[in-house]
């Protein structure tokens, strides 16, 4: 069957809907599905291809960011760059401004809905809060040794939030 | 559906908590800890536990060419390991790129029995052991191509119509769009000289279990549907050609003396096409995808119990193929 919309395609993306007894069929193909916002666009992203990218953005910023070192297991930010491997659980947090729109793009969303372990199985989630407590101190050290007084402030911030919580 | 779907396979990527991954796990702990804590949570399971550092390479190889291990968890011998069942359905990597990478991996199309198995393990796991969990970002891996559910589902496929016509590449950009990588399993790159394909789940996050499971189910049976059309296509205008091309691959594959593995792929994929659409009756058609794996490299070596040269594995492989051929024939 062709797609309704460029009657060139095979349509692949079928849908039926019922509404008071009256059904409406639409049948497009995978590209008129995207253009007309009935699909979500996956993107396919090379990992490799991406990292360079991102490599190559940092070298053309004004101010190119210091490494950060993860606190469980001494990797560092450029190293992470350079492989698009993280070296702990705990990298997760420490690079999390980095990883954040590594993983938009990789991933298309952010948020895990599916099997909940810490419900389910009363998992120490990597938030345990003692644990998110020393690893914000531990940022914030090297932050206020190396002069990071913004980034500093930040953790500052954070740690209240944690201890606010309580 | 039918001689196109191969085999199945749920994979689920998981990590012990506070301890470095392993590419930064090159010490005791690797078997001391995540070896060791694995192995005896699963012990009543009566399972098989592989150091890889006590196995030959011809060992390793035959797991690979089994797929119960890969060519990463090799690079990584000094430090692995592998936990198998004995039917060789399940089979659990230990230091591979992540802590643990559990399979289960069944003949045909069998997503959902596979992730039912796999995540029973997982269950057992997660109740015994600290894994590394967020409950943002969900489990958390290496790579965070994998982290969410950590979960890859595959499917291989035979698909030598729309391989043969070309619209194989347009199946692959339209996949693309919809979360789904389909790769050749043979061959340098995205080729695919036995006509044989991996379907799998690109995202990981933000998707349930299930859904990855029905998208790539909705890949697969999509793929059949063109797969099945293009055959039909073919036979109306090229039976003769194909029931020649898999007469001659029975031919060579039968009375060759030496056989060498990207011959033998090119020409079991003719033969296997052939007995699909019926035109060469086999007693057995899953010998075919045995062979396929019985006749690698590894697997030889380990029949003739000795290491061989490629020339002589070669002439092996040639005089084994035919006897298991001219066996199966009707």
């Amino acid at each position: 069957m062709k797609c309704q919309k460029c009657k060139t395609n095979e349509a692949t993306y079928h849908t039926s809907i019922t509404i008071n007894g009256q059904t409406t069929e639409e049948h497009l193909c995978a590209e008129c599905a995207i253009a007309t916002g009935k699909m979500p666009h996956f993107k396919t992203i090379d990992v490799g291809e991406f990292f360079d990218s991102y490599v190559d953005n940092y070298k053309k910023a004004k101010s190119i960011p210091k490494a950060i070192i993860c606190p469980g297991c001494g990797m560092l930010s450029t190293d992470f760059l350079s492989t698009g491997f993280v070296g702990c659980s705990m990298c997760y947090k420490a690079f999390e401004n980095l990883l954040q729109p590594i993983i938009k793009n990789v991933q298309g969303r952010t948020k895990h809905i599916g099997k909940l372990a810490d419900k389910q199985f009363n998992l120490n989630s990597s938030n345990s809060k003692q644990e998110e407590i020393d690893r914000l101190n531990s940022l914030l050290k090297r932050a206020v040794a190396e002069e990071r007084y913004e980034d500093a402030a930040e953790y500052k911030r954070k740690i209240k939030e944690i201890n606010d919580k309580n | 559906m039918d001689n196109i779907v191969v085999s199945s396979r749920i994979r689920l990527a998981r990590n012990l908590h506070g301890i470095p991954y392993p590419h930064k796990l090159k010490d005791e702990r690797a078997y001391a800890v995540v070896m060791k804590s694995v192995a005896d949570v699963l012990s009543p399971f009566n399972y098989k536990v592989y150091a890889t550092n006590t196995l030959s390479d011809i060992d390793c190889d035959v797991l690979l060419e089994k797929h119960l291990i890969s060519k990463d968890l090799i690079l990584n011998k000094e430090y692995g390991g592998v936990i198998i069942s004995e039917d060789e359905t399940v089979s659990i990597m230990i230091n591979e790129e992540d802590h643990i990478r559990a399979q289960c991996l069944f003949s045909g199309f069998n997503l959902q029995k596979a992730y039912e198995i796999v995540n029973k393990i997982d269950d057992i796991l997660l109740s015994k052991l600290s894994i590394s969990y967020d409950s943002e970002l969900g489990f958390l891996t290496a790579c965070p191509t994998n982290i969410g559910t950590g979960m890859r589902a595959s499917v291989m496929m035979f698909l030598p119509a729309i391989t043969m016509n070309g619209t194989v590449n347009n199946v692959i950009n339209a996949l693309s769009k919809l979360g789904i990588t389909i790769r050749g399993v043979y061959g340098e790159g995205s080729s695919a000289d036995g006509y044989m394909y991996q379907v799998s789940n690109q995202i990981s996050l933000g998707l349930t279990e299930q859904e990855i499971i029905k998208n790539v189910s909705n890949a697969v049976l999509k793929i059949c549907e063109i797969e099945e059309n293009a055959r039909r296509e073919l036979l109306k205008h090229q039976t003769d050609d194909i029931i020649d091309s898999a007469c001659r691959a029975y031919g060579i594959l039968t009375n060759a003396y030496k056989l060498d593995s990207n011959e033998f792929m090119k020409l079991m994929a003719k033969l296997k096409f052939g007995v699909c659409l019926g035109f060469i009756k086999l007693s057995n058609v899953d010998i075919l995808d045995k062979l396929i794996i019985s006749a690698q490299p590894a697997h030889l070596m380990q029949l003739k119990g000795e290491l061989i040269q490629p020339n002589e594995r070669d002439i092996f492989r040639a005089e084994y193929v035919a006897g298991m051929l001219k066996n199966a024939k009707i």
